[in-house]
């Protein structure tokens, strides 16, 4: 077996003129690396992403402990190169190769790789570039592995779709195991062959098996075969497989800490937010599972916090026991229990302080628009009494700071909505003596499968008014509120590639080919190149961006079903342009038909 | 509550010499953990445990020589110490002795006399270099051929470390024209 062997690639001093080497040698804490079992399928799990990023990801963790779980099967990670790393290994002919064995992955069966953001589009072909893998699946030869994607950009995966052979749309924990007995029992059939057998099981999207017209102004004519690809989504969490042991990085990664799993999907339905739509419906693991898998979890890594994942979680029914019960178990060992993010309301801040997060020095809150109107528009039912109260109570109970996200360029957003915000800000700054507001801005992005998929997305110069009217009215506030905003020009290609259709795939290809990737990073970045792509192309940017569609129109993720139907967001739509709320849905009690269950 | 103090010597081979100190810091709390010793941790909302480390090895220096200092809450033998902690990390980082301190014992940056560090060069060198002994803090001096390399073994002055490991690298390259392979530190001399 070809394998890489780093020390003898790569000098110990052109080691260290990489940045952080660590990403690149491997040899974590609860790696497995299967050495003495017959392999029958090789997998590599490949993160577009820098190696802190992707080992944040529970959704890696989890494949990789169920396709190791399973005999004769090996998974092992990759992950994007810094660029220096990346030009270091061009330079020096190293393929890339997989952290655990180092094998070049392209003599991996199959390469499983994360769609997280469309900033990332750019590094899945850096990816195959760097491995020596054709970036056209109808490039490569039966030599090659299958390039399989699945994560929220599979929702719409078309920009992507001539680099990959399948999609996998949804969760992964059931459908990943009917792939590998698909890829076994298939083992040297052709590529041909083994896809429209993988086509067979449901959520597996094959681009290939679909050909895409268009109408002379742009849009798209038609999609064939008519037939519909709907996601994945597991039952019962409980019986869901969730890794008892998880690899413990020795860098300091983005989330240095376990991730646990608590629920998944979210009731609320705000309208912006495509995560609340495609991972629905809302299911809890249940408490007793979860103090279980903490417990492991513990022991297994010896990590010292854990974080209770969710959209939402406290709306977890059981918060406040689970914490309770998860702190007096784990205080021995000094491990700390958080929470990712609050609902604004005295409930959660209270949940908070059970936390102990009073060693934190402010709590984080989305109230997501400044006034009202806005927010009942995108679904967000806060009033501003709520909003008050809980910035009231967060500072009475001694936090120093509120951190408040906001969003701008939102549908229907108006001027006074900017002036809003500042207003909200001066009024939670009068909540509390010494206290300090920081502030996230980032631009709305509409994105395919929310009731926000026909409309427009707001163009730099309109957001970099708005930005400068809430900068003139932040000022004044002074030191007490501090505040940054997204960067809009990734935000709006961010936008053209969520929303993007098939002939898209053209411009990510040139824009690699001109040096574009990790665009997510500002550094690298560049708004010029995307520009030139998609001139290059003949492709128009505003098309796919400041476009409002029609009712009608066939979106390019037409034929991919997240399980809620065009019909419910459409409502949604309208309603928000009424300004009317939806309250969370509850299951038999209060239903609006969106198609999941 | 009671204290009991112990100085653990372990190994950091390749490639574990990619890892910086801080997260060997942190991954060495890690290992304690789950090795269920009866670590004392630090007062406070944001308990940490006691752990004290010696001057930080430079990034690319392997070393056959780290020491910390951890206290615990109970006494246990160090081979007991030893042996848990040693399924808890990869052989490149192996415990090579605990032995127990008393709580006053100076700490390990107090009591450092010296560092040996060894520098492995290409064998190509051996005519280009000329080795004498006795210039820039260099005490002592011995050639060996292990494999393709040759090996320079360098002795610092007594409590006195003349130059960083990497220092010497630098030094090296501009006489010798090589940079080392590796660089292992051997010993501590107490």
């Amino acid at each position: 077996m070809e394998v890489v062997n780093l020390e003898k690639a790569l000098s110990r001093k052109e080691m260290l003129s990489v940045s952080r080497p660590a990403r690149y040698i491997g040899r974590e804490w609860n790696i497995t690396v299967k050495e003495k079992e017959a392999i029958e399928l090789s997998i590599a799990l490949a993160f577009p992403d820098l190696y802190e990023i992707g080992m944040s990801h529970l959704g890696l963790k989890i494949l990789y402990h169920i396709l190791n779980s399973l005999p004769g099967v090996r998974a092992e990670r990759a992950f994007a190169p810094w660029p220096d790393m990346g030009n270091m290994m061009k330079k020096k002919n190293i393929p890339l190769y997989s952290l655990e064995s180092k094998i070049p992955l392209r003599n991996f069966d199959a390469v499983g790789i994360s769609l997280q953001h469309e900033l990332n589009y750019t590094n899945v072909l850096y990816l195959l570039d760097l491995a020596g893998i054709p970036l056209r699946s109808e490039e490569r030869g039966e030599e090659f592995p299958l390039i399989l994607g699945g994560g929220p950009c599979a929702f719409n995966p078309e920009p992507l779709s001539p680099f990959f052979d399948v999609f996998l749309l949804g969760e992964g924990e059931e459908a990943i195991v009917e792939m590998v007995e698909v890829l076994k029992a298939m083992r040297g059939e052709k590529r041909e062959k083994v896809l429209s057998e993988l086509a067979k099981i449901e959520g597996c999207y094959v681009p290939l098996l679909y050909s895409v017209s268009y109408h002379s102004d742009g849009k798209i004519k038609d999609i064939s075969p008519p037939r519909v690809v709907r996601k994945r989504w597991v039952r019962d969490l409980d019986s869901a497989s969730y890794p008892p042991e998880i690899i413990v990085p020795y860098l300091n990664i983005v989330h240095d800490r376990i991730p646990l799993e608590i629920a998944r999907g979210c009731t609320r339905g705000c309208r912006f937010c495509q995560a609340g739509m495609i991972y629905r419906p809302h299911r809890e693991r249940s408490p007793e599972k979860v103090i279980e898998l903490a417990e492991k979890l513990v022991k297994s890594t010896g990590y010292e916090e854990i974080s209770l994942l969710s959209l939402s979680s406290t709306d977890y029914s059981n918060i406040e026991y689970l914490i309770r019960e998860l702190s007096f178990r784990l205080k021995e060992d000094r491990v700390n229990v958080s929470l990712p993010s609050l609902r604004m309301d005295a409930f959660s801040v209270e949940v908070a302080r059970s936390l102990q997060e009073v060693r934190r020095s402010g709590l984080t809150f989305a109230p997501e628009a400044g006034s009202e109107r806005l927010r009942r528009a995108i679904n967000k039912g806060l009033t501003d009494e709520d909003i008050f109260r809980t910035v009231e109570k967060t500072f009475s109970l001694g936090w120093k700071e509120v951190k408040l996200y906001f969003m701008i360029g939102l549908p229907g957003e108006r001027e006074e909505d900017i002036r809003d915000i500042a207003n909200l800000v001066r009024e939670v700054l009068s909540r509390g003596k010494k206290k300090g507001v920081h502030l996230g801005i980032s631009a709305f992005i509409p994105k395919p499968h929310t009731p926000f998929q026909w409309v427009k997305q707001e163009k730099i110069e309109s957001l970099e008014e708005k930005m400068a009217i809430l900068r003139s009215l932040l000022r004044p506030l002074g030191r007490q509120v501090r505040y940054n905003w997204s960067d809009f020009e990734a935000n709006l290609i961010e936008g053209a590639l969520s929303r993007g259709d098939r002939r898209v795939s053209s411009v990510v290809e040139r824009v690699y080919q001109k040096g574009g990737v990790m665009d997510n990073w500002r550094e690298f970045f560049s708004l010029s190149r995307w520009r030139e792509g998609f001139e290059e192309e003949g492709l128009d940017l505003d098309f796919y961006t400041h476009r409002e569609r029609e009712r009608e129109e066939t979106f390019p993720w037409e034929h991919l079903s997240s399980g809620v139907s065009k019909e419910f967001l459409w409502k949604e739509y309208q309603l928000s342009m009424e300004g009317k709320i939806t309250l969370p849905c509850q299951e038999e009690e209060r239903c609006y038909n969106c198609g999941v269950c | 509550m009671d204290r009991f103090r112990y100085r653990v010597k372990h190994q950091k081979m390749a490639p574990f010499h990619f890892i910086s100190q801080l997260d060997l810091n942190r991954l060495w709390g890690r290992a304690l953990r789950r090795a269920g010793l009866p670590i004392a941790y630090s007062q406070g909302f944001n308990p940490r445990p006691l752990l004290s480390f010696g001057p930080a090895l430079p990034l690319g220096v392997e070393s056959r020589a780290e020491y910390w200092d951890v206290f615990l809450t109970q006494k246990l033998s160090p081979e007991e110490i030893s042996n848990a902690l040693n399924k808890e990390v990869l052989p490149e980082l192996k415990i090579e002795e605990v032995s127990s301190l008393l709580l006053s014992f100076p700490s390990i940056n107090q009591s450092i006399k010296g560092v040996r560090y060894s520098y492995y060069f290409p064998y190509s060198i051996k005519e280009r270099a000329n080795l004498s002994p006795g210039e820039k803090g260099v005490e002592e001096e011995k050639r060996e051929r292990v494999g393709e390399f040759l090996v320079v073994l360098f002795l610092f002055k007594e409590e006195k470390i003349l130059y960083s490991p990497g220092k010497w690298a630098e030094i090296l390259e501009k006489e010798w024209g090589e940079d080392p392979a590796r660089i292992v530190k051997e010993q501590v001399l107490w």
